[in-house]
């Protein structure tokens, strides 16, 4: 036994126990070759063997009947005391609320999937951009500042603003020459414009030539008024000869048709058609016609009116 | 560890309904987690005892581990019955009938029997009982459940490092009551 003086360090003692020893004593055992604390354990080992008891026969009797009662009609109901392990996943379930919980796991688990996914996008431009990477269209937009104010040969024509500071002080009085042309020029920036900058970089002497410009332009002037008359020659030439070719029998028709509207009577179907044509002539001499959209007259026609009968079905005779 | 290599078979025949598996179960742990509710003051501990099992039956198919982890899982269902008992009856005090007046009882348990452990058990915590709520059960968790000091973190809640403080205290305080009072016998 112990007297209180004892235990005037006893906070410092335990506090220099380490965790080992301390759970020891606990749970009511000494550490080896070590008796300080063995009152308080003989002590701990009082209170645990009081404690831990089992409940009396009759409680234990009702207690495992009622768990065995609820633990059968659950495993046989399916609910989760018969659930597996996680290496299977869970067991099927009965009950209308696990498959709608079911559902709702499969719904959420899409819905993360998506959020993730656009988490990953979103992220990885966020990075692309970080690290400096250039995407096609910023690419594009780059490559045209990088020659802004750089006129290209394309953008001569028209009125272009003249952009940029000009030379600087330390320029020669050449570049300031130029600028000053450049910068004060108010026309079409075509070959004047070119000869005049020209002139200010070289005091004339490879100034270009606008007259052979513009002699090369009317020479291509002279070379489209020839060609055009060129085929205006050949078109009429083709026109004519056409109409030789064709020209009796389109008369030779049209005359036929006149000659059976005088006489009053024409069966001829064809809308379109503006003369009397030699069908008609011979519906009027035999009171018979076949011919459903003739526009012209033919030599087939004459010979119809002759033998009172046209089987022609066609009616050509364009010129 | 009591059940040891059986562990598994008895968990998979538990959860299949097999009494035999709850029997050993409850013979395995109903003594440790009676003795924690006792050693916690529990109004009645053998209900209390009662719906911690129905609790571990209903939801076995969550667990998953091996004895220590069970042992732990079902003191950690203990605990929390323990505080929601304190809380209700809190708010519902009770006036408990001695058991030795109850006229259905006469016969199944001897009365003197019973009254000569409840005297025990009075004399044994009556030292425990001077300690605060949080440092008796860090002590019992370990002394009566053997449970470590992660284990009993989990059990209620904390960090290690505080358990670990509570424990020296608790030893401490109890160190301190036996030396003005001696060790009871």
């Amino acid at each position: 036994m112990s007297l209180p003086n004892d235990y005037q360090d006893e906070m410092g003692r335990l506090g220099r126990l380490s965790d080992r020893e301390l759970e020891q004593i606990a749970a009511g055992r000494m550490p080896t070759g070590d008796d300080t604390f063995e009152d308080l354990a003989a002590h701990l080992r009082i209170v645990r063997a009081a404690c831990v008891a089992a409940p009396d026969e009759v409680t234990q009797a009702l207690h495992i009947a009622e768990i065995a009662h609820t633990a059968q009609l659950l495993a046989e109901s399916g609910e989760p005391v018969a659930a597996a392990t996680k290496a299977i996943g869970p067991a099927e379930q009965a009950s209308k609320l696990s498959k709608w919980r079911r559902r709702m796991e499969v719904a959420r688990s899409t819905a993360i999937k998506l959020a993730a996914g656009m988490t990953a996008a979103m992220l990885s431009t966020v990075g692309l951009a970080y690290a400096g990477v250039d995407l096609p269209g910023q690419a594009a937009d780059k490559a045209f500042d990088a020659v802004l104010g750089v006129e290209l040969p394309n953008q001569a024509g028209g009125e272009v603003e003249v952009t940029g500071d000009g030379p600087d002080e330390s320029a020669d009085q050449t570049a300031l020459d130029v600028w000053a042309v450049i910068s004060n020029w108010l026309g079409e920036r075509g070959c004047a414009f070119g000869q005049a900058v020209s002139n200010a970089a070289t005091d004339g002497e490879h100034a270009p030539d606008c007259t052979k410009a513009e002699g090369a332009g009317s020479k291509g002037d002279e070379a489209s008024a020839e060609g055009r008359a060129t085929a205006d020659e050949a078109s009429s030439d083709g026109r004519s000869t056409a109409n030789e070719a064709s020209g009796g029998r389109s008369e030779a028709g049209k005359e036929t048709g006149d000659t059976a509207s005088e006489s009053g009577q024409s069966n001829n179907p064809s809308s379109g058609s503006e003369s009397g044509k030699e069908t008609g002539d011979t519906a009027s001499e035999s009171g018979q016609s076949n011919n459903p959209g003739s526009e012209s007259g033919k030599e087939t026609g004459d010979t119809a009116s002759e033998s009172g009968q046209s089987n022609n079905p066609t009616g050509s005779g364009r010129p | 560890v009591v059940l040891g290599e059986s562990f598994a078979s008895t968990l998979t025949a538990a959860r299949t309904g097999a009494e035999w598996a709850w029997v050993a179960i409850y013979r395995d742990l109903a003594p440790v987690v009676f003795g924690y509710l006792r050693g916690r003051g529990a109004s009645e501990p053998e209900d209390v005892l009662a719906e911690v099992f129905i609790h571990v039956v209903r939801n076995l198919g969550d667990f998953d581990g091996n004895e220590r982890q069970f042992r732990t899982w079902v003191l950690t269902i203990s605990h929390r019955r323990l505080v929601d008992e304190h809380r209700a009856r809190s708010v519902r005090p009770l006036d408990p009938v001695p058991p030795e007046a109850l006229p259905e009882r006469e016969g199944l348990v001897e009365v003197e029997t019973e009254a000569i452990a409840s005297m025990e058990l009075d004399r044994a915590l009556h030292l425990m009982r001077r300690l605060s709520p949080d440092r008796r059960t860090v002590l019992l968790l370990r002394l009566v459940a053997d449970l470590s000091i992660d284990e009993i973190a989990s059990v209620v809640g904390k960090r290690p490092g505080a358990v670990k403080v509570h424990l020296r205290r608790a030893l401490a305080a109890l160190r301190r009551e036996i030396a003005r009072e001696g060790v009871p016998s």
